[in-house]
């Protein structure tokens, strides 16, 4: 019996072992997901959560057919889907704006660079469109193999090449227009400090 | 230098290092800094984990909720570990090979017997909780049709979900699933639907119209509905006609308006909490007052009692407009009070319409509370203004609603149609576009791919998000070749 197989049947039973296993076990590749493929304008703590709820909401209907952290992905792929949806109306009747960072004043210099960085990644991954973004985010950011991630979406392995071929010049584009950003991606430079971006 | 397609054909897969040398454009060192710099942090880790607890209690409340009144012999309350286990007790799984119930095969076509409050797994977005006799017509790739021959069955169906249609019949009446919670009786031969939240279409004696949150009908209501409003009985834009601040009162009653804010919304939104101006009345209920014709011309004035600046009422408005927990009569309220808001700051009619207008577009975000009658409401404005400047924004916000909300693409479809026959430029070539991808949705791949290259052609497609998306609908269709 694998791990998983035994964690599902323990969720599916409500054993509370399971629950937090579930957690422990999920917890950093749910928030990853939802960091790089979420984008700037989704709170990622938010979307993960959601995503736990739904997944165990839904466990009994796990029927082994393909793996745990696949069926989570789809689950994380399509709250992530929807709540890009709405943001983009919000944005379009004018009610949000595109988040600025947090005040990181108090903040020590790590903690800002840290979300600067990941801002100038985010930004460059907002330039792909869904398909090759995932593929991007699974295999050169997670480090999956193509078969995996062929696996995961349910799409020929060429394709998976070939969308990942298209995705990585388009980021590598985006983050050279970023221009300074890139520099401070790679820590060739220091970004300022203490205050909003 | 070689191509990723050279390696292909070998039939050896490749490693993503080969795969790299081969065709990375991006390098190791930015790949690693890119990898580092969207790893979550400890922190937003340990948040997470600490979530778990509201999440327990979430799941603990809403299963107690949906078994109560069960009759397996269990006690009324139990915990999360004795609920899951009992739901799984009574699943079934249509869909993806032989549903079953129990050791039963449920078979396509076949008339079920369930006791009470059988729950059945129809895919993975629908689940139904029956007592009687139900029967499944078919569940495929086209969708799942059943039919409810006698008793109760309560359908749940997870908004925004990627299902085909799911419809119901009894008797003589059809019930379409728009993404929702809602329940439908048939009980000696009399129909009764009652919407949970969420939004369904019901179709009866050759009329068609939606039912929305709260609301509920049966057989013999419906002629009076028909009757009274031609359609529905939710209020329509009508109610909220531009008034001027000194006929406000004489518009509205002179009884000062309620807006009920549910307490977990104040508690969950910000916005509400800063904006409203919040009276605790009783336990359960927090209110914000507004009072109709009495808004304070002076900007300086402070809010006394029930009546408030008009900085303040925008404010108010805005929050209630924001808030996704909002009722639609609230709602509408709300948009009554940005109208005298936004003519108080000054603005002409054109520029107020305009406001408006994203204003119903904004309803549509409140989902399960206030779509029902957005569309109705835009048409009924398009009606009264036909020559209004907001025409496109209205059509591209019903378009937008359809597509992306309600999920009915047949209107999407007809609404990038016509938006396409109204503008020029790159707005014309982002709804030529937007045609041609609900139209590929739809399975029209003839209108599809010459909606996609009359958009491509034009080179005007500003949206780098949607000219990607166009590409990758238009690589999708045989007919459709993307230009050099």
């Amino acid at each position: 019996m694998s791990d998983d197989q035994a964690l599902i049947e323990g969720l599916q039973a409500g054993e509370p072992w399971a629950f937090d296993q579930f957690y422990r076990r999920y917890a950093d590749q749910v928030l990853g997901w939802a960091i790089r493929m979420g984008g700037p304008n989704l709170d990622a703590e938010d979307i993960a959560q959601d995503v736990f709820t739904v997944a165990l909401r839904k466990i009994n209907g796990f029927r082994f057919e393909s793996a745990l952290s696949t069926w989570l992905y789809a689950i994380t792929r399509n709250l992530i889907s929807n709540a890009r949806r709405k943001s983009r109306i919000r944005r379009w009747v004018g009610l949000d704006s595109v988040p600025e960072l947090p005040d990181f004043s108090d903040a020590p210099d790590e903690v800002v660079q840290q979300a600067r960085r990941r801002r100038i990644v985010q930004d460059a991954l907002e330039t792909l469109a869904d398909s090759p973004r995932e593929v991007l985010v699974l295999m050169d950011l997670e480090g999956r193999s193509a078969p995996e991630v062929s696996d995961m979406l349910g799409v020929p392995v060429g394709t998976i090449y070939s969308r990942l071929h298209y995705a990585r010049k388009k980021f590598a584009k985006a983050l050279e227009r970023q221009g300074l950003g890139k520099a401070e991606l790679l820590g060739a430079v220091s970004a300022p400090t203490g205050g909003r971006r | 230098m070689s191509r990723y397609t050279d390696w292909i054909p070998k039939a050896v897969t490749p490693t993503p290092d080969e795969v790299s040398r081969v065709t990375d454009p991006l390098g190791v060192d930015l790949r690693e800094a890119a990898r580092d710099a969207t790893a979550p942090t400890s922190d937003e880790v340990h948040r997470l984990m600490m979530s778990r607890a509201r999440v327990r209690a979430k799941l603990d409340a809403e299963l107690e909720a949906q078994h109560e009144g069960w009759s397996w012999g269990r006690p009324a309350v139990l915990g999360t570990a004795g609920l899951l286990a009992a739901a799984a007790m009574a699943m079934v799984m249509v869909g993806g090979g032989e549903p079953t119930y129990g050791d039963v095969a449920l078979s396509i076509g076949e008339v079920h017997a369930l006791s009470s409050n059988t729950v059945l797994e129809l895919g993975p977005a629908i689940d139904v909780t029956a007592t009687g006799q139900l029967r499944i017509d078919q569940a495929d790739a086209r969708g799942t049709f059943v039919t409810l021959i006698d008793g109760t069955a309560s359908f749940d169906v997870e908004p925004g979900a990627d299902f085909r249609h799911l419809v119901v019949r009894a008797g003589d009446t059809e019930v379409e699933v728009k993404g929702t919670l809602f329940d439908v009786t048939m009980v000696n031969g009399e129909v009764g639907v009652v919407v949970d939240h969420g939004l369904v279409e019901v179709r009866h004696a050759g009329e068609a119209f939606y039912l929305a949150t709260g609301e509920q009908w049966t057989v013999p209501e419906m002629a009076a509905q028909l009757d009274v409003t031609g359609s529905r009985k939710l209020p329509t834009l009508d109610a909220v006609e531009p008034v001027v601040v000194d006929d406000a009162a004489a518009a509205l009653s002179s009884e000062p308006v309620v807006l009920s804010v549910p307490p977990s919304a104040v508690a969950d939104s910000e916005p509400v909490s800063e904006a409203v101006d919040v009276v605790e009345l009783e336990e359960d209920h927090k209110v914000a007052a507004y009072e109709p014709g009495h808004v304070d011309h002076s900007a300086a004035s402070e809010t006394t009692g029930t009546t408030m600046t008009w900085k303040r009422a925008n404010r108010q408005a805005t929050a209630v407009l924001a808030n996704r927990n909002a009722k639609r009569d609230e709602l509408l309220v709300a948009l009554q009070m940005v109208n005298e808001v936004l003519e108080k700051e000054g603005l002409e009619v054109a520029e107020r319409e305009q406001a408006m207008g994203q204003r119903l577009v904004l309803l549509a975000m409140t989902d399960g509370n206030a779509t029902a009658g957005l569309v109705t409401d835009i048409n009924n404005y398009l009606a009264a203004h036909p020559s209004t400047d907001l025409k496109v924004n209205l059509i591209r916000g019903r378009a937008q609603v359809a597509n992306g909300i309600l999920g009915d693409k047949v209107l999407a479809a007809q609404s990038y149609r016509e938006l396409t026959s109204l503008t020029s430029g790159a707005e014309f070539a982002e709804a030529k576009a937007w045609q041609g991808i609900v139209a590929h949705e739809l399975g029209d791949d003839r209108e599809a791919a010459d909606a996609l290259q009359n958009a491509l052609v034009s080179g005007q497609l500003d949206n780098e998000e949607l000219l990607n998306l166009t590409i990758a609908t238009c690589e999708q269709i045989r007919r459709c070749s993307v230009p050099r």
